[in-house]
């Protein structure tokens, strides 16, 4: 009898093979890195150091950075639940393209929006000129807490909206027609059946939101609103000792996992799915009738807001920088540098997320949980703390790796990793290993099954999480200001050293290039189907 | 007091193209349980949806207790209709208990009579001990009497049941009818439910009505709908069906098996009128002889009962049901006798 070899990519009883099982544990002890190396930093600070943490300071400092978290969180709700119910379930004109419209300021990272949104609405900025024939001098500050709402908000509410369509779109309409003929109206409907089946999507939402707060650097830096990644980035830029900037760091990754924690137990013991199965009719469209137009200018005003303005103020600075004359050969070097680390990073991420993906899937058991657990951290960390345990780790240890590209790449693979995973994660997940088994019943070795089978059904899926690697690593800032290389500038750093000086006009260039460029993965993403798993957070 | 609990007059609804349900009339009598039968796509869900309220249909009207309900310039909406409905899928609320599942209609009265209520139904549905599961927790007949329990605990005047049984296994699909329909008429709730599947319609409706393509083809009792079927389809919707060439001579219809008792359910046959026989697999018995007229081409061993196709002269096939203790092999020939006093019921050519 003939020996039978397993397929490649499929189950079997028992584990793993070493090609996939040694692959995916190296990529889990990259991603424990960061964090293993920040612990044995901080073990030996000064005592000074860890003074610093019981200082008043870090406590408001703690304070400041937890209410930015609440109010970000809050005012992203709040826009996009309005907006993921007009867009799925109303008679909105043109839905299809608000649906697309409303998940563009993605693109927008936020150094780039809240320099716009200073000139724009600040106190003299294009707002007031344009009203200052009503005789309007001058007009509140923007700086502090409402700038940084503001800016992170608008940017930051697409995390939310993309899991929230997500789910509403699988929700099971019976639900709702169930509630309208036991006697419920519109309303309560909403509000006791729609809403507290979406409550772990917005959970989930919120989740992705306040850690992307936390994690800010840009927009809090511009705004003069002091949060934790400032401070940590000013003492690693100041001090000689760095050690506290360290221990600062062990104080962002327990606030992060306090925030995993609580959307942890919004969970709780419910689980929420369909409770049948099959195909379920689709969900009745809500007319509005005279509410269409009040609907349709929120959905104007707030792509006005996070898109319009930004646009407008972006071309000004842009026509206004070019015919003073600012120099724009640069621009070649810098978007040179920023495509080749993120295409880089994308690539490395997409590739190392499919060991792991398969032996999540293929091959549950507890280390590919632990591994699954492990790979998320990037998520949970700020670029700054992760950037910062890098240069320790380099300049400590792999010296030639210091001030090199390679470790900027490495940075934002632990970083986005999780994106690159939940993409193929699913993709994966769509591929029955009963698909493989038919093929190699048909005859096909197992080489011929990945190559024809397994690959071509995936291929899709991984290369959407490498443009979402891509597209977030191309915005990222503090990470590539602390790690790249002396000299090494990218478009992100470019809007970054102008902007923080207030040369706005200096800083349109790079900025409409890193949004322009930062498109295209946008737009391939759109076009497929959106799903919330490939953001990564259906763990 | 025999009024109507709902009643439809010529409804009619159109998604874009043609109707779903086109000029449908009926009448829901208090306590009855009425089927609607038909293959999926023939609107019998749509109907139901219609009743609910959570469609209106672009012609007709339809009253719950005498009170317009849908019509010309009348919509009320489903949470005023006091009509109840379950869901194909059950449709529970996936973070609710059973318990606020069952009392999520009840928000009208009083804390009290609401526990009363519930206690009620919950041991009606005989669901005690489950109150505080969610309906994951829950197996699929027990996910179906919380949906029903749901339904029946605000006292709709009527319930609508959508495909009620499709989602539990065949085991379980019969208890389970059984019960509901003991729910039912136990409590004197009148209903109307939707199936594709006849025997579940035979075995608890107490009117059947059989749909294709948007239209009501036929509304009556099941043994009328089985015996006395208004169409070929109505025949084919309600049990196994072969139609066999005849032309009426005598007052007998003659056959290529032989001359036949003929009735019809639409007036009288004329003098040399050309019709099609309905013909169950109980009305003729297969007889091997050896110069029998017609052959035997398959032989499908049931167990209690064997079932033949028999091919006759003219090449077209019945489906004979015999006694299992009389094994015949394909390729035996075989002559066809009626089953005495049987009478043929005849449709016109046309309507088949």
């Amino acid at each position: 009898m003939q020996s039978i070899s397993r397929p490649l990519l499929a189950r079997a009883a028992s584990e793993a093979p070493l090609i996939i099982r040694a692959p995916a544990v190296l990529v889990g002890l990259a991603m424990l890195l960061p964090l293993a190396y920040l612990l044995i930093r901080s073990m030996g600070a000064s005592g000074e150091a860890w003074d610093l943490l019981f200082r008043v300071q870090t406590a408001q400092t703690l304070g400041r950075t937890a209410l930015l978290m609440v109010t970000v969180t809050i005012c992203s709700a709040a826009i996009a639940v309005p907006l993921a119910w007009l867009t799925i379930r109303t008679d909105l004109p043109l839905r299809n393209m608000w649906s697309v419209v409303t998940m563009l300021p993605l693109v927008v990272p936020t150094f780039v929006g809240a320099f716009l949104f200073i000139s724009a609405l600040g106190p003299r900025g294009l707002l007031q000129q344009a009203l200052s024939p009503l005789g309007i001098e001058q007009l509140p500050e923007i700086y502090g807490l409402a700038g940084a709402t503001l800016t992170l908000s608008l940017l930051s509410y697409p995390y939310l909206l993309l899991i929230l369509r997500g789910a509403w779109i699988n929700l099971d309409p019976a639900t709702e027609d169930s509630a309208r003929s036991l006697g419920h109206g519109a309303w309560s409907t909403t509000l006791h059946v729609t809403l507290p089946q979406l409550r772990p999507a917005i959970a989930a939402g919120s989740l992705l939101v306040a850690l992307y707060t936390l994690s800010d650097f840009g927009a809090v830096s511009l705004m003069r609103y002091q949060t934790f990644t400032w401070v940590i980035f000013q003492q690693y830029e100041s001090s000689f000792d760095r050690s506290i900037a360290a221990v600062l760091s062990l104080v962002v990754v327990a606030m992060a996992l306090t925030v995993l924690l609580l959307e942890e137990r919004t969970r709780g013991r419910l689980r929420y799915y369909r409770t049948g199965a099959g195909a379920s009719r689709p969900p009745r469209v809500f007319r509005l009738r005279r509410w269409k137009w009040p609907a349709l200018l929120l959905c104007t005003f707030i792509v006005t807001l996070s898109l319009g303005v930004p646009a407008v103020v972006l071309v000004q600075w842009l026509v206004r920088g070019v015919l003073a004359g600012e120099p724009l050969l640069f621009l070649l070097t810098a978007t040179m540098n920023s495509v080749a680390a993120s295409g880089l990073a994308g690539i490395a991420a997409a590739a190392l997320s499919i060991p792991l993906a398969v032996l999540v899937i293929r091959y549950p058991s507890r280390l590919s949980r632990i591994l699954e657990s492990v790979s998320f951290i990037g998520y949970a960390l700020p670029g700054v703390v992760v950037a910062l345990a890098l240069v320790f780790f380099g300049a400590g240890y792999v010296h030639p790796l210091y001030q090199t590209t390679w470790l900027l790449v490495f940075a934002y693979v632990v970083l986005f990793f999780p994106a690159a995973l939940g993409a193929t994660r699913a993709a994966l997940h769509q591929v029955s290993p009963r698909l493989e088994e038919a093929a190699r019943g048909l005859g096909q070795s197992s080489e011929q099954v990945a190559r024809s089978i397994t690959i071509p059904l995936v291929r899709s899926g991984v290369l959407m999480g490498a443009a979402l690697v891509f597209l977030v690593a191309m915005k990222e800032l503090p990470a590539t200001l602390i790690l790249g290389p002396l000299g090494f500038e990218t478009l992100a750093t470019a809007v970054w050293s102008a902007s923080s000086e207030a040369f706005f006009a200096r800083a349109a260039a790079p900025a409409l290039t890193l949004i322009l460029i930062s498109s295209l993965p946008m737009a391939y993403l759109v076009t497929r189907e959106r799903r919330p798993t490939y953001l990564g957070t259906g763990a | 007091m025999n009024d109507p609990v709902i009643e439809c007059r010529r409804i009619t609804k159109r998604y874009g193209g043609g109707p779903v349900v086109d000029d449908v009339s009926f009448v829901l009598r208090p306590s009855e349980i009425l089927a609607l039968l038909g293959p999926s796509g023939s609107g019998k869900t749509t109907v139901l949806r219609l009743v609910a309220g959570f469609e209106s249909p672009e012609e007709g009207e339809v009253s719950v207790l005498g009170r317009l309900v849908s019509g010309p310039s009348v919509h009320v909406p489903p949470d005023r209709r006091h009509v109840g409905m379950v869901f194909q899928e059950y449709a529970l609320f996936p973070h609710k208990t059973v318990a606020e599942n069952v009392t999520f209609g009840l928000h009208r009265i009083g804390p009290r009579e609401r526990e009363r209520r519930m206690a009620e139904v919950i041991s009606l549905a005989r669901l005690d001990g489950l109150e505080g599961r969610y309906p994951h927790e829950l197996s699929g007949g027990q996910q179906q009497r919380v949906a029903l329990a749901r339904t029946i605990a605000p006292r709709p005047v009527a319930v609508l049941l959508d495909e009620p049984f499709s989602n539990l296994d065949v085991g379980m699909r019969r208890r389970m009818r059984r019960e509901l329909a003991g729910i039912l008429r136990g409590n004197g709730i009148a209903a109307i439910f939707v199936t594709h599947d006849r025997e579940e319609a035979f075995a608890i409706a107490d009117r059947i009505g059989v749909m294709r393509d948007g239209r009501l083809e036929q509304m009556d009792t099941p043994q009328v709908i089985y015996n006395a079927p208004a169409a070929p389809f109505v025949a084919r919707m309600a049990g196994t069906s072969d139609f066999i060439d005849a032309e009426v001579r005598g007052g007998l219809a003659v056959t290529e098996v032989g001359k036949l008792p003929v009735t019809s359910g639409n007036g009288a046959l004329s003098e040399g009128e050309r019709v099609k026989l309905l013909v169950r697999p109980d009305d003729f018995e297969a007889l091997p002889h050896e110069k029998g007229p017609s052959v035997v081409r398959v032989q499908e061993f049931l167990g209690d009962t064997t079932v033949l196709e028999v091919e006759m002269p003219s090449g077209a096939t019945l489906l004979c049901r015999q006694r299992s203790y009389w094994p015949l092999a394909p390729g035996t020939r075989v002559a066809l006798v009626p089953e005495t006093d049987k009478q043929f019921l005849a449709f016109s050519e046309s309507q088949t």
